[in-house]
């Protein structure tokens, strides 16, 4: 008799918690729904271009796509990147690719030119190689050349961002995007520990911002 | 902001303890340590002896050459000689561009020994890992 009590109980609360699902449901602004994308927007980040123009370094490029679903914005985005560092006993260098996949939620709702103010996550992914090459003076033995490499590296982090999007004309979009990256993990490193991850930066430092100025175009899709 | 001033405090030091001695340290039955004499040592790689300037110590901190992965040390006590034989491994850390990259001597291990008792106590050279290995005479 318990036992048939408490199923009963357990019942009711369902039914009453699944009631009050449905009706906050229906009372959500249907601005917040996901719906069908109306358009892709392709874009790429000025400051790396800028970077790899003005021969930094860092060379990069990087181009990113994302379609609006409602207020969320599903993106990709893909990137190259090579570093030369300069030691103080030698030279490090690197080089590889890299994609981050995520999404950013627009707090824009009601804009009728769909501009952004949006925060974010992404997931990053890099392979790529990286050497270096350092001498050392030990005691007793000579000087030393040594070369270490590691020559199929991977690695994987985190990224919130936050940044805007907005229209300047016809198809043409201009934006932030500023991260901060966290959690990255390598594998394959058999040299060294990963000085430099394509796409992240400086895994040491644990938690590392980033920032993009990019300019997008977007394509509308046809309505039927 | 604190996570702002997180990422700017956590810039690696320039802590170089990066070395390539090898500390061996002489314990007498009782677990202390003891005052040996020693005339010379040869280290594989290593053209002629060394004569240590005060040839009795209890720790010794002998070099291996980073650029091979053995060494073979003979104590020379007398007319009495032990040998040591080791191999260890290179390890690359790319610390900063100040700072430089390190290459640490680690994986440590000992592969033939002619003194009775030695045992391995840190498989990596620092220049604070203290003793490296430890040999018990009787």
């Amino acid at each position: 008799m318990p036992a048939l009590m408490l199923k009963l109980l357990w019942s009711s609360l369902l039914i009453v918690f699944s009631l009050q699902v449905v009706a906050q449901t229906n009372q959500r602004d249907s601005l917040r729904a996901i719906r069908k994308p109306t358009g892709l927007r392709i874009g790429t980040d000025l400051i790396a271009i800028g970077k790899t123009i003005a021969q930094q370094p860092l060379q990069s490029w990087e181009i990113s796509a994302d379609v609006d679903l409602g207020r969320y914005y599903p993106i990709l985005e893909l990137g190259r990147w090579s570093r030369e560092a300069e030691l103080t006993n030698g030279l490090y260098s690197n080089e590889g690719q890299y994609f981050r996949v995520g999404a950013d939620i627009n707090f824009l709702l009601k804009d009728p030119d769909k501009n952004l103010v949006f925060i974010g996550m992404r997931y990053g992914r890099a392979q790529y190689s990286e050497r270096v090459a350092y001498a050392v003076t030990p005691e007793l033995f000579p000087a030393l050349q040594l070369i270490s490499s590691n020559p199929n590296a991977a690695a994987g982090w985190v990224e919130l961002t936050s940044g805007l999007r907005v229209k300047v004309w016809s198809g043409l979009w201009m934006g932030y995007t500023a991260r901060m990256k966290f959690l990255p993990h390598t594998k394959d490193t058999p040299g060294f520990d990963s000085y430099d991850i394509p796409g992240y930066g400086l895994p040491f430092k644990g938690l590392y911002w980033g920032f993009n100025y990019q300019v997008f175009w977007r394509i509308p899709f046809r309505s039927h | 902001m604190l996570l702002g001033l997180w990422g700017c405090l956590t810039e690696p030091d320039c802590f170089d303890t990066s070395i390539n001695l090898v500390t061996f340290s002489f314990y007498d039955a009782e677990d202390e340590l003891m005052v040996v004499e020693i005339d010379s040592i040869a280290i594989s790689g290593v053209e002629g002896f060394l004569i240590p300037d005060d040839n009795t110590f209890s720790s010794i901190s002998l070099p291996v050459d980073p650029a091979e992965t053995d060494v073979i040390i003979t104590f020379y006590f007398g007319a009495d000689t032990e040998t040591v034989s080791l191999i260890y491994r290179l390890k690359t850390e790319v610390v900063s561009e100040d700072c430089g990259a390190l290459a640490y001597i680690t994986d440590l291990n000992l592969t033939d020994s002619s003194f009775e008792n030695i045992t391995l106590v840190n498989n990596r050279l620092a220049t604070n890992a203290g003793i490296n290995v430890k040999i018990t005479l009787e």
